[in-house]
Parts: structure tokens; C-alpha cells; sequence
């Protein structure tokens, strides 16, 4: 499965080249692969850390999310 | 059989979703010593939907910048990401403070609180995604939505009484 993500994500790119909107691929292809290496990720992790890490990965999406906010509403989230 | 080619990015999601639900489920097992492996569905699951949130914050982003997504569109999308990041904090935080297996009563309190993600995540799709303009951006946002659906669907088996 990490030999065929690594292929394709190496691959992604180069037909993005030659295939009209194949760049969509690349895109979604990346958001993907980093998915199944978080899962896979899991594996050796304890449930603590899973919930670790849920509570830390949701800190940082609310700290990206209020920036975008203020980017996008000029200062005001 | 032929495709269609409008066809082509459903079963691709199709395809994404299956994969992503069967690697969630091979995936399920921790090390022996886990002390609180009862709760480790519902906690992968969790994680899975931050992560997929994560990756949606990219994605969203990047779309703006190539200019597929307008600014209105990027706001709403925030904001409406913002609802589901909320969401799963609440719900992690109070998988955080169990210390055993959760009984009916348990089980009730963490459903109520995920169908709140479940509720964010369809809002999400109706409001944020299904409106967008650009045909692909609204594609590829949907199938990482889907992929965090699923994980969600997970917990739902697991806050089954």
C-alpha cells in the first residue's frame, strides 16, 4: 500500500504535465495519501495518543481557521 | 458497460471512501498494553475527521489561490469548517475525561454530542460545498468530505447501544 501511494503520488505530477486538469488529481491525491499515512500512522500509537493527537490536530485547524477569518473579513473573525 | 464521463469522479469517490473505510477498520487494532482501548474506535474516528478537516483547511486554501473558489465562497467554507473543528473538540474533549467503558448513559452523552459533528458535516456539504461555482474544486472538496464522513459513520456503529 506505501509502495503504490509513494507510485502515484510520484506519477501525479508528471501527468498533470500532459493531461488537461490531471493538476486536480495531483491535488486531491496529495490530501489522500496524507489520510492513509495518519491512519497507518495509528497503528503503534496508544488510544491516549490518538485522542493526543485528535485534540492536537484540532488546535491547529481552529488556529488556521481563525486566521483564514481574519484574512478573509479583514480583522474581524 | 462504459463510462461516462461525468461518472468518472463518483466512483472515484467511491473508490476513495472504500478504501479509506477498509484501512480504518484494518487499522483498528493497538498495542496489547492500550489501557483504554475501549475507546479507541471512537478516538481513531475522531482523529481520522480532524485530520480530514486538516486536509480540507489545505485544500480550500489552495483552491483560492488558483482562484477557483471565490473569497464569499472561502468564507462560508470557513466558517462552516469552523462549526465541524468545534464539534469534534467538544466531542474528543469528553472521550478525554472517561476513565471506563462508557455504560447507556455514557454512550447517550457522547452520541448527542457527535451528532452535532454529523449535523456540522452535512451543513458543510449543503452550504459550503454544493453551491460552489467551479465544477472540480466542488469535487475534490466533496471527496475529502466524504472520506471524513465515513470515519464518522465509524463512530456512529461504535455510540450504537
Amino acid at each position: 500500500m506505501e509502495n503504490l501511494l509513494a507510485l502515484l503520488t510520484k506519477l501525479a505530477p508528471l501527468a498533470a504535465t500532459f493531461v488537461p486538469q490531471a493538476g486536480q488529481a495531483t491535488d486531491i491525491l496529495d490530501a489522500v495519501a496524507a489520510l492513509i499515512r495518519h491512519i497507518n500512522a495509528q497503528n503503534g500509537m496508544t488510544t491516549d495518543e490518538i485522542i493526543a493527537s485528535a485534540a492536537d490536530t484540532l488546535d491547529k485547524n481552529e488556529q488556521k481557521l481563525l486566521a483564514d477569518q481574519i484574512r478573509l473579513h479583514g480583522g474581524t473573525p | 458497460m462504459r463510462l461516462h464521463l461525468k461518472s468518472k469522479p463518483i466512483i472515484t469517490g467511491l473508490a476513495l471512501v472504500l478504501l479509506f473505510s477498509s484501512l480504518s477498520f484494518k487499522c483498528s487494532g493497538g498495542p496489547p498494553n492500550d489501557p483504554n482501548s475501549k475507546f479507541r474506535t471512537a478516538a481513531k474516528a475522531s482523529d481520522d475527521i480532524a485530520q480530514g478537516i486538516s486536509q480540507m483547511i489545505d485544500l480550500k486554501r489552495k483552491l483560492a489561490q488558483q482562484g477557483k473558489i471565490s473569497a464569499a465562497e472561502e468564507s462560508v467554507i470557513t466558517d462552516l469548517l469552523l462549526k465541524v473543528n468545534t464539534a469534534d473538540k467538544l466531542f474528543v474533549a469528553r472521550i478525554k475525561t472517561m476513565t471506563t467503558a462508557p455504560d447507556a448513559n455514557g454512550k447517550s452523552a457522547l452520541a448527542t454530542l457527535f451528532a452535532e459533528v454529523t449535523s456540522a458535516l452535512a451543513e458543510l456539504n449543503s452550504k459550503g460545498f454544493l453551491p460552489l461555482g467551479n465544477g472540480g474544486a466542488k469535487s475534490q472538496l466533496a471527496k475529502l468530505l466524504a472520506l471524513a464522513t465515513t470515519a464518522a459513520q465509524v463512530i456512529g456503529t461504535f455510540l450504537k447501544p
